[in-house]
């Protein structure tokens, strides 16, 4: 049950007229909590997502696949994350931060956590654009030709009975 | 404004000042009530709470005047303590430090008088009664091991030794230990008393015998008389009274050779005294040693804390469980080269910390924990007041700058 919800949302989100940037800022926010590995820094992130008006299917989505794509980029976090906690002059900035309340709770003194979340955030901007310009893309050209696949066909009429039947009750 | 997802702010918004409303006006009482209702479901009696305080910014609870009455005496309390207090620091705790302020268990006695009865209201009694039959399994097990435990407490090392304790100050009377032990050091000091005190009658008798003072006069007068002599006017007589006179002071010589021997052994025997005051604070000490271990206290030693913590009882059956679990290996089939070959879960990689320095606190700090009391059981009885005191216990005591001290006291 909880594959074919999650099916049907994904199906949801391309093809209905779901605002293209509330998807676009949901996937960027998506790419950072899949890539950073701590779980506070998580949650966080999660409030962040939840806060604002993006859309939450494109976030999880986006986490999964960055989560599964993290794996191979680690060392490449390890080393920006260690380049960056060692630059001299932010010793006393982290040092500050290191002695605040809750912070250091996201472990943001490991290297692969402060790699990955200047990765992400470094990301977020252009991945928000890519995911938009995607998003169109298929909304103007594929949208159409996928819509006629027979399993979005038998998605469809799922998601339009449930909505009568929402309507009903 | 579109931006924000209002609907999850005031949710949360809402939930947030549930839990502040709870916290302020209902938490305190709702936890009393709590504690009482379950204390007096498992001892069956009256349990009173005089003050609650719990404070979410300090993270600490304070609860004064705990009394738990007796079941199988309405009018005694089964225990009495007069506050116990745990306070850990908030903000603290968000830097991932903990700063425990206090700790305490304070004046705790047993048995202890009430004024008025710790019988249950006949409703409230019903009502556990019914619901232990409503627990029926569950509620034996809890009856037969809070037996063991309070059987395994009362067997503690040491909970024995203070009842032994009790009793060696409870039968304590020094006439009769010191009759028992036959103090050697009370018998040699008046044997050595009577030998000194009799050597002194020696002396002063022989000093009034040999007469010294007359002699020496006399051997003065000779002196004198022999000086006065001359040898000049070949005097025959004068010259033979002073060979007399010679001879005479040659034998006072040889009384006060005697006389300077006779001191020399004086002194000998002063200074062998000596070495009888080192004998008798030898037989002082030996004395003390002695009745010492014969009123000695139980040894609360900390080599089986295990023990003293558990019981013997417990820790037998720990051993005999890794016994048997040793036992069970040595026959289980040997794993295959597949089964020992466990795919582990890939996980993320473990990255490297870049420590920074630590300002304000380090990450466990115990300012005091201290536990009080008395051991009396009931009035009839003083027992013994203890207290314990253990102050600053830090991971980095090069933070805090004070020492870290312990204080028991019986």
């Amino acid at each position: 049950m909880f594959f074919l919800k999650t099916l049907k949302q994904i199906v949801v989100m391309f093809q209905t007229d779901i605002s293209p940037d509330q998807i676009a800022w949901g996937a960027a926010l998506g790419c950072i909590l899949g890539l950073v590995p701590n779980m506070m820094m998580k949650i966080v992130l999660f409030i962040v997502i939840m806060l604002f008006r993006v859309n939450i299917t494109a976030a999880l989505l986006s986490c999964a696949l960055y989560a599964i794509l993290s794996f191979a980029l680690d060392p490449l976090f390890d080393v920006i994350g260690f380049y960056v906690l060692n630059i001299g002059i932010l010793n006393s900035f982290y040092t500050w931060l290191y002695n605040l309340p809750v912070v250091p709770f996201t472990h943001f003194n490991n290297s692969v956590v402060m790699g990955s979340l200047i990765f992400g955030l470094i990301m977020f901007v252009p991945n928000g654009i890519l995911a938009k310009k995607v998003l169109v893309y298929y909304r103007t050209h594929l949208r159409d030709k996928v819509s006629k696949w027979k399993v979005v066909k038998i998605l469809s009429v799922a998601i339009n009975t449930t909505k009568v039947v929402n309507l009903v009750k | 404004m579109k931006m924000i997802r209002w609907s999850f702010v005031s949710v949360t918004a809402v939930i947030v000042a549930l839990i502040v409303i709870f916290n302020i006006f209902f938490l305190d009482k709702i936890l009393k009530n709590i504690i009482i209702s379950s204390a007096q479901m498992v001892t069956g009696a009256k349990v009173e709470i005089d003050y609650l305080k719990t404070s979410l910014k300090r993270c600490s609870i304070t609860i004064n005047g705990l009394r738990c009455a007796d079941k199988n005496d309405y009018f005694k309390n089964f225990i009495d303590i007069k506050r116990i207090a745990f306070d850990v620091r908030f903000s603290p705790l968000l830097r991932k430090k903990v700063v425990i302020d206090e700790m305490s268990v304070e004046g705790i006695k047993l048995n202890t008088d009430r004024k008025t009865s710790g019988q249950l209201p006949p409703k409230q009694e019903k009502k556990y009664k019914n619901q232990e039959k409503k627990d029926g399994k569950l509620t034996k097990l809890f009856n037969s091991a809070k037996e063991k435990s309070v059987n395994e407490f009362n067997n503690l090392p040491s909970v024995e030794a203070f009842n032994t304790i009790q009793e060696q100050i409870k039968n304590f009377d020094v006439n009769k230990l010191v009759e028992d032990t036959g103090l050697t050091s009370v018998k040699q000091a008046e044997a050595l008393s009577a030998e000194l005190q009799n050597k002194y009658k020696n002396y002063q008798e022989q000093i009034k015998n040999n007469n010294y003072q007359e002699k020496i006069d006399r051997a003065k007068v000779l002196v004198d008389d022999i000086s006065k002599t001359n040898f000049s006017s070949f005097n025959l007589s004068a010259l033979s009274d002073t060979a007399k006179k010679v001879s005479e002071l040659k034998t006072i010589k040889t009384e006060f050779d005697t006389m300077l021997t006779d001191l020399n052994n004086i002194k000998k025997d002063v200074s062998s005294a000596v070495d009888v005051s080192k004998q008798l604070k030898d037989s002082i000490s030996a004395d003390v040693n002695n009745i010492s271990q014969k009123i000695s206290l139980p040894n609360l030693n900390t080599k089986n804390i295990s023990q003293m913590i558990f019981g013997k009882k417990w820790v037998e059956k720990v051993e005999k469980v890794i016994y048997y679990i040793s036992l069970v290996k040595q026959y289980m089939p040997e794993k295959s080269a597949d089964e020992k070959e466990v795919k582990p879960v890939k996980q993320r990689d473990l990255g490297r910390d870049v420590i920074f320095k630590q300002k304000l606190y380090p990450s466990l700090l115990i300012s005091k924990i201290s536990v009080s009391g008395n051991t009396s059981k009931g009035e009839e009885s003083a027992g013994i007041d203890f207290s314990g005191l253990i102050k600053n216990i830090s991971s980095s005591p090069g933070m805090i700058l004070t020492e870290t001290t312990v204080r028991k006291c019986l």
